[in-house]
Parts: C-alpha cells; structure tokens; sequence
C-alpha cells in the first residue's frame, strides 16, 4: 500500500465510521407528516369520490390525468350513486370470495371483504381528509411495530395471531389497510394481501340508487353484499342534520311485526314504528318479488318520500358476489 | 403544491443514504437531521419540477451544509469541560473506542468545509473529480487542489503515517 492509499483508507474508513452516526428517519418522516397536514387544511379537500372519478373519466376515454384532478370539487354527484372502489389486492389466501363492496362520496370509506365460513379479508381506503384518518402518517411513524409494503412504512396491529390489519399510505391522500380475521399467522398473511394490491379499480352497481332525499340529507354510502349472485343485496345510506336512512332491496322479507299498511310506490307496503333501539321502516314488495326498506329515525312520511324516490336499476352487477 | 407520489418514493429509498451522507458531511447527526430535513420539506413544495431528484437533494444538503457551518459559526456558545460534565458526566462506553478512526475524525473536522465537502464526495460517495467539479460547480483543478491539501493536512497531523503524495494543481 502506498502511503497516499493507506491515508485514503483510513479516510475512507473513518467516514463510514461517522456514517454510523446517522440519525434514524423517524424525525424527518414526522416533519414531512406535518407539512403534509397543514397543505391539506390550506387547498381545498380531495375526496376518494375525485379518484374514482377520474377513473370514470378515464374509462370513458376522457384524456383526464389521475394526479391533475386537485381542483375537483369534493362531491361529486354522478358519481355517488356507482361508486368505483381504485384498490384490489392480487393474492388471497385458498378460498376466499367477495362477498362486500362499498363506497360513496366524499370521504366514505372504499371497502371490499373476502370471506370463507367465518374467516374474512378486508381492504379498505380512507382519505386523509377524514379527520379520523388524517394522522395516519405520524401514527405509523411512532408504532414500533412496522413493515414495509410497497416501499413504504406500516404498522401492523392485531390483538391475536388470527387478527392483524396492516396499514399503510399508497400516497399522500390515502390509507390503505389489509384486515385479517380468523386466519392462522394473520400477520404474515395481511402482509402478503397488501404487498399484492394494486390500483385496479371496480365497480358498485346495485339495483338501486337514491332518488330526492329530505332536505339537508346526503348520500353517504352505496353497498353490494351476498355469498354469491342469488342472494345479492343492495343497501343505500344517507345523512343528515335530522338523522340516518337506510335502504335495502334484497330477497329477504323483514320482520313486519307491529306494522300498518302503506302506500309505497303506489303498492301496498307495511310501516313499522321506531320501538326502543329499533328504527322506524317502511316496507314494500316490488313488482319483480324483491322487498324494499327504508329505516331511520325519520317520520313516516319522509321514509315513504325516500322510498317512492328510489330509482332501481335493471342490470346491477352482481356477478362479482361469491368469485374470487 | 401537490405533493407527487415521487416524493413519497424517493424519502422511502433515499432518506438513510440521504442521512448518512448529511452526517458524515457535518460531522454531527442533529445538524444532519436539520438539514435533511430542511432540504426535503424544501424539496416536496417544488417537487414536479426537479429534473434529476438525487442530484438535486444531495445537492442541497450540500450547499445547506456550507451555509449552516456558516451560521453556526457566528451562533457557538464558549463552552468548558465542567460545563459539559454538568450537562451529562461522561460515562464508559465500549462501543466508542478511541482509535485511529476517532483521530483521523478530528483531524477531518479541522479541515475548511470546502476541503472537507470534496474529501467526502470523493472518498465517501466516490465520486471522480469531474463529478465533483461539477457537482460543486467548479474547476476539476480547484478540486484536485482541495483534495490534495486536505490529505495533506490530514496526512500531517498523522505522524505515524508516511508523508502524503499530492498530484493536484493549484487553485
């Protein structure tokens, strides 16, 4: 070794030792976090309603860029009653199927749910926007317990071996988890459920959308659930200042305990009033042998108004129910 | 601002490296941390319009490094050993043995930031001279020049290794 290179490896040598030194990321990623937080209350909010969207918009072959979208307005009507749900995980444990879609507007949840027997796989994504969620970024940051998926930092929760939900942000304006119930190893499982979802969007179409809803009343929510195509139910949820309505068209028939008959829909239904922690529901069987109900702490009136408003849809996609 | 999802990819592959080299520029970790930090929160409100994104940040802990030496400068507060005893006594730690390396640390933090910068990007990064010329934006023999002086200070204040040859042109 030349003297000139005996003094370079000692440098060499050295500056790796200080490089040692370095500080763990945690610190920065808060920061980072917390800018983040205070760009999110400065520009107006972006709803997982704008994503969905833009997908819409791109299906439809309307040159839109996902990341251009910003100045979308938060709700978006059109959308509301079709919900697309942006996330599918690629892998799933042996014989699970899809049994639960749902979304909505503005900053409603997307969730999807795989099921066999009693065992279920959830992912779901929230918006930041939604206070709930919003510190997700500095929550992962400071739980110990941490994975990486897709590159980035997430935390893993879980009270047993057959419970864990891993969450994780795709980017700056969503959170994604990966539920697992009922599962051996839950965790190695989740895991692999969330380093296998990808952006791919699907649709919510069920047989029904809101019509006219009371004044001040929102949608919230359109959800598609069942074991397979035959026993496909659809519910719809709204809000408002004076409360919560429900409706469900499914095969079922509803408990009709306590009712009196009413007009619905110009056919003869049933109203059930509220009784202790039960709603209060107007029940109809439509024409092609399905029933409809609307419940909440609503009067008669406007649940009747909610139900003969109701538009119903003769080709819902239910095919997804009981695949994988 | 929009903060592209190429922010949150590049913090999650490169903030280590990102750390490692701020530290092993500024000789001192908290210092590192600041400055990552100063640059990224910097880099994230312009992020769409950085070309080359390693080039760039790495860039800018590097200039942050020189203007914070700077800084600090004119902020150092005159401290003694009882004073920092009465900060934190010194205790044993195995881990932090003096050796050659901790020497060659001392004499590398006497170096002017300039000098020390280059010495880094060479036998830290490895980085060839043209690079660093370029990264530091100037002459190849400007930083020929400050290598050479650095290994020979660096070279002199270490007796027990034999004399340092310099090959740079001068400044």
């Amino acid at each position: 070794m030349t003297p000139s290179n005996e003094t370079e490896t000692l440098v060499r040598d050295s500056l790796e030792r200080l490089a040692e030194q370095a500080p763990d990321g945690n610190e920065v990623l808060n920061a980072l976090a917390r800018a983040r937080q205070r760009q999110h209350r400065r520009r107006p909010r972006l709803a997982l309603a704008a994503v969905a969207a833009a997908v819409i918009a791109v299906a439809a072959g309307v040159p839109l860029v996902v990341t251009t979208v910003t100045d979308a307005p938060a709700q978006l009507t059109p959308a509301a009653g079709r919900p697309v749900l942006a996330y599918t995980p690629g892998w799933l444990p042996d014989g699970f199927t899809e049994q639960y879609r749902s979304g909505g507007p503005g900053n409603t949840a997307q969730v999807r749910q795989w099921q066999s027997g009693a065992s279920r796989v959830e992912v779901a994504a929230h918006s930041t926007a939604d206070p709930e969620w919003a510190q997700t970024a500095l929550r992962i940051s400071a739980l110990k317990d941490q994975v990486v998926v897709h590159g980035r930092v997430a935390m893993v929760t879980g009270p047993s071996d057959t419970i864990a939900t891993l969450t994780w942000m795709p980017d700056d304006r969503h959170v994604l988890t990966a539920r697992v119930e009922g599962v051996p190893d839950a965790r190695t499982v989740a895991e692999q459920v969330a380093d296998s979802v990808t952006q791919e969007p699907v649709l919510v179409r069920g047989e029904a959308r809101f019509g006219p809803l009371p004044a001040g009343m929102r949608e919230e929510a359109t959800t598609v659930r069942g074991s397979d195509s035959d026993n496909a139910t659809t519910m719809l949820d709204a809000s408002g200042p004076s409360g919560k309505v429900r409706v469900t068209i499914g095969s079922g028939s509803p408990a009709l305990g306590g009712s009196g008959p009413v007009q619905v829909r110009g056919l003869s239904g049933a109203f059930v009033p509220a009784s202790g922690p039960a709603d209060a529901q107007v029940t109809v069987r439509l024409s092609s042998g399905r029933w409809l109900t609307a419940s909440g702490r609503l009067p008669r009136e406007q649940l009747v108004a909610v139900a003969d408003g109701i538009v119903l849809d003769s080709a819902p996609d239910y095919a997804w129910l009981g695949t994988r | 601002m929009i903060v592209t999802t190429g922010f949150d990819d590049f913090v999650a592959e490169r903030l280590d490296g990102l750390l490692r080299y701020a530290t092993v520029l500024a000789d001192d970790p908290h210092l590192a941390q600041d400055i990552v930090q100063d640059v990224l929160l910097r880099a994230q409100q312009r992020w769409s319009k950085i070309e080359s994104p390693p080039t760039y940040v790495r860039r800018m802990i590097t200039n942050e490094y020189l203007s914070w030496r700077r800084r600090a400068a004119r902020r150092v507060v005159p401290s003694n050993h009882s004073v920092l005893d009465a900060l934190g006594p010194p205790t044993a730690d195995p881990s932090t043995a003096y050796d050659e390396r901790d020497e060659m640390l001392a004499l590398l933090a006497t170096l002017p930031r300039k000098q020390r910068a280059a010495v880094v990007l060479r036998y830290y990064e490895n980085y060839t001279d043209a690079e660093i010329a370029d990264f530091l934006r100037c002459g190849v023999s400007t930083v020929r020049s400050q290598i050479s002086r650095a290994l020979a200070t660096l070279r002199a204040g270490m007796p027990s290794l034999p004399p340092v040859l310099t090959t740079g042109a001068g400044e």
